[in-house]
């Protein structure tokens, strides 16, 4: 029961096929497993195809505008640190556009799950490239085959700062549960990119040619402490694609270091001058 | 000798960046507060950190002013290009107190029409400390404070709390203090303030008036990213974090601010952040949005010269067509103009109460000139009226079940906060139906959805029209007779001052001010500008962006206009001139 009790009854408009649907899936799956509450959980997403996800649920949720997200959820967060936060979108969304806040909040390590859905293509524009994209793929803004070379989020993420680090694939949605489980439980700001084959525009990354190259990072006896090994995988890209855990670790989380928040929950106080530590006379005192 | 006694006094100090020109100002204004004067302080900056020119303008009057004026009674230069900058502005009785440390005598040939003081600030400053050059700068209070006749024992008691227990910096202050009196001496003084009593009164910025402002309605979470003139209000609240309970948070980016404080919002706290125009042009996605969604949330604009880099550290009244139409689509916002330091504490609890009862963004259009200028003002009551709207936390008869936006006879449903049992939405920029799901996607197009957003935009703009109604119309100031000035936002003080001179010879002219810019209360408008007989309209843009307004929405037209383009913040003193000559009056007609 507490398994379907993130889940809406609404159906997404996500293509039939979509890896997208393996995420929702698995999210709504884990949040309920772990005895989160729908009315304590804010889902927050950017736009894309991937970013319509909050409304396939049953928690509270923000749709932002493009590339956002993660501010938005960071605003929630230092004023309710109470509330569960999952940030969810693409890669146009999260490696596009919204890459600068990606690389921030990895460095603030907030106190969130983010869980990009990687289809290396723009879906909701129909079909053009995406900073994800591998070099040489045909889209329809790169007629020649992509000139660039792809995003390598889990490095960025690592080398911002980002206290968990994982790569999934909605194509093995066992494992993506408990990445998931894993992320949600994690103390700070915890990455997943997650492999979503996009059924309609990517015709070169599909699901057939993700299973012939992933492996999981567990099964090779991967060290989720040691930093520098996860620099080293982060690094595989090709015949062989790393999923599971790159890194695991621990820093202060920002609500924990904020000197308001770590004390207080800003939305449960007061307002105005009656929640001051000083009295009036003190601050007239101070302009004087 | 008898002193020549003096109602009001101005002085310039003018260096170099880097020479602590603001702190030695702050410091005066403080010292002439503790006296019981009235003072204003305003500070003529550069882009620049070390080196180039600046000058701090610090006036003192024993009774109340409205602005600071252009006209001097003292240029304290400490470097050359001061003398070359600002003598101009020089009364001519003036006098000039200058570095002989760093200007050579002949420099202050072509001035010699000015009483003339040479002071060697800096030999002196190193004879105190050496590694201390800002001592310079106490080397010349001390001058300043015997030209005036007045006490060393009241300016060490303001360094002492400058400087607190730092006993050896201390020290060293009331050594160049004495030093600089000594060289003036008793005898030395040339004038007498009026005597005044003492009071409360307390010397603060415009940025500051609405950063305490903002923690006074309950503020509980600003992000900001820096920027002049808005970055007081950051450093402001920054310092005070804890004492305020207000979580401050420099952004990476306006883009990220903005939208964390829009997070902030929707999880239930007040939420402001602050720029300039720069900034706020990248926020303009994420304010239609938080007008969209109808989520509270304040902006401040500290105006500077536009448009792109402008000019970064001078005041502009430029922004308000942008204001207006910040973002794309019809977004329903309000402008609130603080027209005073007094008055941007007022205007920013009214702002954070307008938006929690109209669910909408409000944007305080500041400027530099207002956000940078200080002035002391009487204690007032800092516990504020909070009024949060309309807020569901279960079910009420009136609302049995949530749906954020319900189609109510004022357009007006609550908000939820995430916390709340069954009350989850999704905040969404998409058009959205009661319960706020989006329209976008599979239900784009459709018949039902053609209804929902016909109403939805209507809804949003009955609260709009309402809006209208509850916003203030102009003050007044002075009788209406054969001119009327009229402007809004912070020039009002320099306004109101030209034509109290103005009328000294005759009664000619009042004021009319505006700080509720948008939407105009047209209805509360209109009475008032029935009584103009000939108007002239100051603002300080090309295109005269209020002006154009107040014909479009009060179907009203202007006389004469003035749009002071230099940059620099008009004064009565730059003002009445610009005003005799659209009217084709000389001065000696009034």
């Amino acid at each position: 029961m507490s398994g379907k009790l993130f889940k809406a009854n609404n159906k997404p408009n996500w293509c039939p096929g979509c890896g997208d649907y393996g995420l929702l899936s698995a999210t709504t799956k884990a949040l309920g497993n772990l005895g989160e509450k729908p009315h304590e959980t804010v889902i927050v997403s950017g736009i894309g195809c991937s970013s319509s996800f909050p409304h396939w649920t049953t928690a509270y949720g923000i749709h932002m505008v493009h590339g956002r997200a993660l501010p938005a959820a960071m605003g929630v967060n230092m004023v309710n640190p109470k509330l569960k936060m999952v940030v969810v979108g693409g890669d146009g969304d999260g490696y596009g556009i919204g890459v600068g806040h990606f690389v921030h909040a990895s460095r603030r390590n907030l106190n969130m799950t983010y869980m990009v859905m990687n289809n290396q293509i723009y879906g909701l524009t129909l079909g053009q490239s995406s900073p994800s994209s591998q070099t040489g793929h045909v889209t329809l803004t790169t007629p020649e085959g992509v000139d660039e070379r792809p995003v390598n989020p889990i490095n960025l993420s690592l080398a911002a700062g980002a206290t968990f680090v994982a790569r999934a694939f909605t194509g093995d949605s066992k494992h993506l549960l408990m990445i998931i489980e894993k992320a949600l439980q994690h103390d700070g700001f915890a990455f997943i990119d997650v492999l979503s084959p996009c059924v309609t525009f990517n015709k070169l990354n599909t699901y057939d040619w993700f299973r012939e190259r992933v492996y999981k990072l567990e099964e090779g006896g991967h060290d989720t402490s040691n930093i520098s090994l996860a620099f080293e995988k982060g690094l595989e890209w090709g015949s062989k694609i790393p999923i599971g855990i790159f890194y695991q670790g621990s820093y202060p989380t920002l609500d924990k270091t904020d000197v308001v928040v770590s004390n207080k929950i800003p939305v449960d106080e007061k307002l105005g001058i009656d929640s001051f530590k000083v009295s009036k006379e003190e601050i007239f005192n101070e302009f004087r | 000798m008898v002193n020549q006694k003096i109602e009001r006094f101005s002085m310039r100090w003018g260096g170099f960046a880097g020479d602590g020109l603001q702190s030695t100002g702050i410091l005066l204004q403080k010292y002439f507060n503790s006296l019981g004067y009235y003072v204003q302080g305003f500070p003529g900056t550069q882009s620049t950190i070390r080196g180039g020119h600046v000058w701090q303008h610090v006036e003192i009057s024993s009774s109340m002013m409205h602005s600071h004026d252009r006209k001097l009674n003292l240029i304290v230069a400490l470097n050359e290009q001061t003398l070359e900058v600002h003598c101009r502005d020089l009364k001519d009785d003036g006098i000039i107190l200058y570095n002989s440390t760093k200007i050579k005598e002949d420099k202050l040939e072509e001035y010699n029409n000015f009483r003339i003081i040479p002071l060697a600030m800096s030999e002196i400053a190193r004879s105190v400390d050496l590694q201390t050059s800002v001592l310079a700068n106490t080397v010349a209070v001390g001058a300043v404070l015997a030209i005036l006749n007045l006490d060393l024992e009241s300016y060490e008691k303001v360094l002492e709390k400058r400087f607190g227990n730092r006993e050896n910096i201390l020290a060293m202050n009331k050594a160049a203090l004495l030093q600089g009196y000594d060289v003036v001496g008793k005898n030395g003084s040339l004038f007498d303030l009026e005597n005044v009593k003492k009071s409360e009164r307390f010397v603060a910025s415009g940025n500051e008036m609405i950063a305490l402002g903002a923690a006074c309605s309950g503020l509980k979470f600003l992000a900001q990213y820096p920027i002049t003139p808005a970055s007081s209000i950051l450093t402001y609240l920054s310092k005070r974090a804890d004492k305020y309970g207000v979580v401050v948070r420099q952004a990476e980016d306006e883009l990220a601010a903005i939208n964390m404080v829009i997070g902030a919002s929707y999880a239930g706290a007040r939420a402001m952040t602050a720029s300039s125009g720069p900034g706020i042009s990248l926020m303009a996605e994420s304010f239609g949005y938080a007008s969209m969604t109808e989520t509270p949330i304040v902006v401040v604009n500290s105006m500077r010269g536009g448009p792109s880099t402008g000019i970064p550290t001078k005041m502009e009244q430029a922004d308000l067509n942008s204001m207006i139409h910040l973002s794309h689509g019809e977004a329903p916002r309000i402008i609130l103009a603080p027209r005073n330091i007094r008055e941007a504490f007022d205007i920013t609890v009214r702002a954070f109460n307008l938006a929690d009862i109209y669910q909408i963004p409000v944007i305080i259009l500041s400027d530099f000139s207002l956000s940078e200028r200080t002035e002391n003002l009487e204690p007032f009551d800092l516990s504020v009226k909070v009024e949060r709207g309309k807020i569901w936390k279960e079910p009420t008869d009136e609302y049995p079940t949530f749906a954020r936006y319900k189609d109510t006879e004022d357009g007006i449903a609550p908000r939820a906060f995430p916390g709340t049992k069954d009350a989850q939405y999704i905040l969404v920029g998409a058009e959205h139906d009661e319960e706020s799901h989006s329209l976008s996607g599979n239900r784009c197009g459709l018949p039902e959805s053609w209804e929902v957003r016909d109403k939805m935009i209507r809804r949003r703009y009955r609260k709009f029209e309402l809006i209208k109604k509850e916003l203030n119309g102009p003050d007044i100031y002075g009788d209406f007779n054969e001119f009327t000035l009229i402007c809004w936002g912070s020039i009002e003080g320099a306004v109101r001052e030209a034509a109290d001179r103005l009328n000294e010879s005759g009664e000619k002219f009042n004021v009319v001010s505006f700080a509720d810019i948008y939407p105009l209360s047209v209805d509360k408008i209109i009475p008032v500008l029935e009584k103009v007989q000939k108007s002239i309209m100051i603002e300080v843009n090309y295109t005269g962006q209020f002006e154009n307004l107040l014909k479009l929405e009060c179907n009203w037209e202007i006389d004469y206009r003035i749009h002071p383009l230099s940059g620099e913040t008009p004064t009565s003193s730059s003002l009445i001139p610009e005003i005799l000559k659209v009217i084709g009056m000389e001065g000696d007609e009034l």
